[in-house]
């Protein structure tokens, strides 16, 4: 069938619709058509035979909505093609859908340095009644020296960072951290500190704590009341909007002005639509024989999802082609207010309870498929203690007291 | 998938594959992104099914839902551009509405003023659209075929689309009403 037409004009309505009904004219039309509805019908099939075996467990939408906010990452990790999702739009879903329950995830990105090591991104998100949450970057390692013990998990002042603090929410994996004027991290550099201000200085290139604008944001939740975010000066943002906030993490757009809104809003609440999303690209099989087990002795299903070869390869040459070799570091924005999604994982590994299907964890790898990421999980671990005062923006503040500007 | 959902759903998907089909490629010229479209919206079609008001036509439930996936395609390989603009969209999918209400078992049934309308055109603009559409061919295969190039046949083809969408017109095909 022909692509081809003028393209020195746009071609009219109606010719449009002639090209669409001449199709039909096509010799092998019959049987392209019944192969085309044979292939979408097996894809019905084989996505259904999982779910039917999911359903021994009872499929249903999540019980507690806290675990909707593991599904962030990953699911801004596996939007094809440039983010249609972003995590700003994610976090409104969120906020619009969460039940009652305290929820605690721990999120870990394993970055790929240029020099071949490893860093970590470490962000906690926790999870409260009445659609609060608080998604905090861990700021233990940060150059201002970790929290201060008996002081409500404030931090220390700027400045008194002891010997060999590393920058925030990022060290070496494994050893030592990275070594001062590495290349390819993301953020401030290793072994900067916070400017007078208390701002950090800005990183080489990439997304991250190193903001373009002012000190990096560190935490950001929704109070109740209003959205909020908090940086590392202490400057608070309260809005309505959570789309006018700013990155806290990498791998998370600003609000784009190319979003598919038809979806968003229901794509990531539940397991189903998760798995949807993954099978465009991925086989999925579910893991059988285990017998694991939560602490609480639920049951547990695990799902492995393999990106397809073809996939994988069709995803390459333009991967090749839109980054340039000797960029630095990550290629996930492809502007300030859009992202390109990064290739996508090789291998994803869902955990859920069985019974509830809530997510436990998911960990995304790429062996060896991206310079830039290594592995991303979020795993449930057991809430922490916090009050309600835990989300308000104060208890995630530095130890100057916070500014509140207009949001 | 319940065997009863999913043999019915087969069945009102293939009643409506190639009203789909010519929905999506006049929508898009590009084939690789109806073939995507074609696929992806049957599956979200199928995921959609339980919100699906069945005291209203599917067809256009099921335009909708395409509209909306190639749509969303489109954006994601940037070739939102290539795809014909809302005035256009809405001209469309009134035509077919209006293409679906003529009596007959099949889609294809529907078409015969096409047939028609072909057996009208010049007949170099007939080889054309043949080579083209029935054949498959490449342009440039095609227009090697033609014994002329490619520019000239592109040409040729141009016109007798526009040919065609004139009789169209005429026989009230695209109108409602003949002229």
């Amino acid at each position: 069938m022909s692509t081809d037409h003028d393209h020195q004009r746009e071609p009219s309505a109606d010719e449009r619709l002639v090209h669409g009904l001449l199709a039909s004219l096509a010799a092998d039309h019959a049987e392209r058509q019944d192969g085309r509805v044979r292939a979408a019908i097996a894809r019905i099939d084989r996505h259904s035979s999982v779910l039917a075996r999911l359903g021994r467990f009872g499929v249903a939408r999540f019980a507690a909505a806290g675990a909707l906010a593991a599904t962030l990452t990953i699911a801004v990790v596996l939007s094809i093609g440039p983010a249609t999702n972003s995590a700003y739009a994610t976090l409104q879903s969120i906020s619009n859908r969460l039940a009652t329950g305290n929820r605690s995830y721990r999120q870990t990105i394993v970055l790929t340095n240029r020099d071949g090591t490893d860093s970590l991104r470490e962000a906690m998100v926790d999870v409260g009644t009445g659609r609060r949450f608080v998604f905090a970057i861990d700021l233990d390692a940060l150059p201002m020296g970790p929290r201060t013990p008996g002081n409500g998990g404030a931090r220390m002042q700027p400045g008194v960072a002891p010997p060999g603090a590393t920058q925030p929410g990022m060290r070496g994996e494994n050893g030592p951290p990275p070594r001062p004027g590495a290349r390819g991290r993301r953020g401030p550099e290793h072994g900067d500190r916070p400017r007078a201000d208390g701002s950090m200085p800005r990183g080489q290139d990439g997304p991250g704590l190193g903001d373009r604008h002012g000190a990096p944001p560190i935490a950001w939740g929704f109070d109740g009341a209003e959205y909020w975010q908090i940086d590392l000066a202490g400057h608070v943002t309260r809005s309505s909007d959570p789309m006018s906030m700013r990155d806290p993490m990498p791998l998370m757009s600003g609000p784009s002005s190319d979003q598919d809104s038809e979806n968003d809003d229901e794509e990531l609440l539940t397991l189903q639509p998760l798995l949807d999303r993954l099978e465009s690209g991925f086989d999925l099989t579910v893991v059988t024989g285990t017998q694991a087990r939560t602490a609480e002795g639920e049951p547990l299903v695990v799902i492995e999802a393999t990106l397809r070869p073809e996939v994988n390869a069709a995803a390459r040459p333009k991967m090749a082609q839109d980054e340039p070799k000797d960029r630095e570091g990550p290629s996930i924005r492809k502007g300030r207010r859009g992202m390109r999604a990064p290739p996508l994982p090789t291998r994803v590994r869902l955990v859920a309870n069985a019974r509830t299907n809530e997510l436990v964890s998911v960990v995304a790898d790429w062996p060896d498929g991206s310079r830039f990421l290594r592995r991303i999980v979020v795993e449930r671990v057991a809430p922490r203690a916090f009050d309600d005062a835990w989300f308000s923006p104060e208890r995630h503040a530095p130890l100057a007291p916070p500014q509140t500007r207009g949001g | 998938m319940d065997p009863r959902d999913s043999q019915a759903f087969e069945i009102l998907v293939r009643e409506h594959a190639d009203m789909l089909m010519a929905y999506l490629r006049a929508m898009a010229w590009n084939d690789a992104l109806v073939e995507d479209a074609f696929q992806e919206a049957i599956i979200v079609a199928w995921r959609r099914l339980p919100d699906f008001d069945r005291s209203r036509p599917f067809a256009p439930w099921l335009r909708g839902i395409a509209r909306n996936t190639l749509l969303g395609l489109a954006r994601k390989q940037q070739r939102r551009h290539e795809i014909a603009g809302e005035a256009a969209v809405l001209h469309i999918e009134e035509r077919l509405a209006r293409i679906e209400s003529t009596p007959a078992d099949r889609f294809a049934d529907r078409l015969q003023p096409l047939m028609d309308c072909m057996q009208r055109l010049a007949p170099d603009q007939r080889e054309a659209v043949e080579l083209i559409y029935a054949q498959s061919l490449d342009p440039r295969v095609a227009a090697v075929t033609a014994g002329t190039t490619d520019e000239t046949f592109r040409k040729r083809l141009y016109r007798a689309r526009l040919q065609l969408s004139e009789c169209l017109r005429i026989k009230g095909f695209l109108t409602g009403a003949p002229a």
